[in-house]
């Protein structure tokens, strides 16, 4: 009987439905943090758990400016966006990420910022998003995957350019390397078919375009545990797999980093990767899409329809057969 | 063989009396995905997991009709061929639904779409490829054509290997990371299909060692 009860408790109560949900992702960090606190050491040694909390109105990045980069098109549901899509560390499953990494811890999260740098250095996320507080806008962004569906996800971040000014790479520095954290004791469920930890990299020009945005929340709130959390980058103009999830390590380098797709199968995923309906993927078209909710296809456009701030970076080259 | 047991049944006739039974166990999986489709029950793409519970059931059909040559021939249970006919009709039943959620859900039957999906996929172009083979198979399956095709209609129905060999590449052509699934697909369609080369080989040496 109470083991029934137990079951019905998990099946009913998913935890996008909790609405204080930086507690749940949290939990174990703010019990941790309860304990310090009433061992009276204090608050001092602030984790993002209390830092978020800052921000708590109804979610921790409630209320902030939109972007003349918004999208009017009709928003997919958070419960979408954290059901439906793929974070290989929790498993190739559509619906694996948010299955396995119920349990994610992401605070604290320490990232390091290297390479080609005078100064490099290793700071806490919260202490990343408490310096770009006032940086942080919310922007609605069209989300292509290359496996031919797309979201509208409204992501909280700042431009990753505000970054890389503040820790001024070398002038040598021409690509931007970024990897996942790779903790096999979590990530036990991993896929097998691709090298860990995931790199994904950008052209310094991309990166210092404003669309690339460095990601720490959706819908108001800290980014759900399937979505990468706690910083990730978006590149709304580049295939979703582009957009690197639960980033750990940034590095300045001179050479194009050599990103896990590209290595996995260098015939079907390229290092630019951009959305294009003119180069079919070796095994499927392109030419449109499945937006996740709706009935029927729609045309999937160039840059994925932010060409007229990104499209110059490209002119030149031979984006079908070579850039890809 | 009746003579021994007076009181026990044809085996043949309880068969075919049972298929009222196993007819309409194999359509529940479509009732499932039915259900599971309207009651949003299929998770964030609705569309992709119908598309898959449908084409999967085919393959898994296809592959039931497969194996009742093989199972009936090395356990002597005749009665098994009652049910070979049905099984390779509903697994045609599960692939029409899967190319008319494709056509119709997928697609809202916008053919400047599918077109370029068709020339540009070759997955779809393969899984088409499979589907046209079985169409000639699902219009001669009547005892009408059975009889009006006599030998003919074995050779025919031979068709059989090639579509479920392409149904099978038409799954592993799209997916990133060959499954659980994958791997009993590819073995169990291997081993039946190895059953139908070494069969012949089989009988006569059986046959050979008999005299």
């Amino acid at each position: 009987m109470a083991h029934s009860k137990r079951k019905d408790y998990e099946a009913d109560i998913k935890w996008w439905d909790i609405t204080d949900r930086e507690h749940y992702i949290n939990r174990r960090e703010f019990m941790r943090k309860a304990g310090t606190v009433a061992a009276g050491v204090g608050l001092a040694t602030a984790a993002p758990g209390f830092v978020q909390n800052a921000f708590a109105q109804n979610g921790a990045f409630a209320g902030l400016p939109g972007s003349k980069y918004d999208t009017d098109e009709e928003q997919n549901t958070l419960k979408q966006a954290s059901t439906y899509n793929n974070f290989w560390e929790f498993g190739a499953g559509k619906n694996d990420p948010a299955r396995h990494a119920k349990d994610f811890v992401t605070a604290p999260w320490e990232i390091s910022i290297g390479g080609l740098l005078a100064n490099p250095v290793k700071i806490d996320v919260a202490d990343v998003i408490k310096r770009y507080r006032d940086k942080l806008e919310q922007r609605i962004y069209r989300m292509r995957c290359v496996e031919a569906w797309s979201m509208v996800i409204p992501w909280v971040g700042f431009p990753l350019h505000e970054l890389i000014k503040d820790y001024q790479p070398d002038s040598a520095a021409k690509y931007v390397r970024f990897e996942t954290l790779w903790d096999p004791e979590q990530m036990r469920r991993a896929a097998r078919s691709i090298q860990y930890p995931y790199v994904e990299g950008l052209r310094m020009d991309e990166a210092m375009n404003d669309l690339t945005l460095v990601t720490v929340g959706m819908y108001g709130d800290v980014l759900a545990n399937p979505n990468g959390p706690p910083i990730k980058i978006v590149m709304p103009w580049k295939y979703g797999f582009k957009s690197i999830k639960s980033i750990n390590k940034i590095e300045f380098v001179e050479d194009e980093p050599v990103n896990t797709w590209k290595k996995a199968q260098p015939r079907e995923y390229g290092f630019y990767s951009n959305v294009n309906p003119e180069r079919s993927h070796p095994r499927w078209s392109q030419a449109t899409e499945r937006r996740i909710g709706e009935r029927g296809r729609r045309e999937t456009l160039k840059f994925n329809g932010y060409g007229e701030w990104v499209a110059s970076m490209y002119d030149g080259m031979d984006l079908i057969n070579r850039y890809y | 063989m009746a003579d021994a047991k007076p009181k026990r049944r044809n085996p043949m006739q309880v068969a075919k009396r049972a298929k009222l039974v196993v007819l309409p166990l194999a359509m529940v999986p479509m009732a499932i995905a039915l259900l599971r489709y309207l009651g949003d029950q299929f998770g964030g793409n609705a569309i992709e997991a119908f598309t898959l519970d449908t084409g999967n059931w085919g393959i898994r059909l296809l592959l039931v009709t497969l194996a009742i040559t093989p199972l009936r021939e090395l356990t002597g249970w005749n009665w098994l061929i009652t049910y070979r006919r049905p099984m390779g009709l509903a697994a045609f039943y599960y692939l029409c639904v899967h190319l008319l959620v494709y056509l119709y859900l997928d697609f809202n039957f916008e053919f400047q779409w599918i077109i370029p999906d068709l020339s540009q996929s070759i997955y779809v172009v393969v899984g088409f490829a499979s589907f046209l083979m079985l169409i000639p198979l699902a219009l001669t399956s009547t005892n009408g054509w059975i009889r009006a095709l006599g030998k003919r209609w074995r050779v025919l129905h031979r068709l059989m290997y090639p579509a479920v060999i392409l149904g099978v590449v038409h799954y592993l052509l799209q997916i990133k990371e060959i499954s659980f699934q994958l791997w009993f697909y590819i073995i169990a369609g291997g081993v039946l299909l190895a059953y139908r080369l070494a069969a012949p080989a089989l009988k006569r040496s059986g046959s050979r060692a008999a005299k």
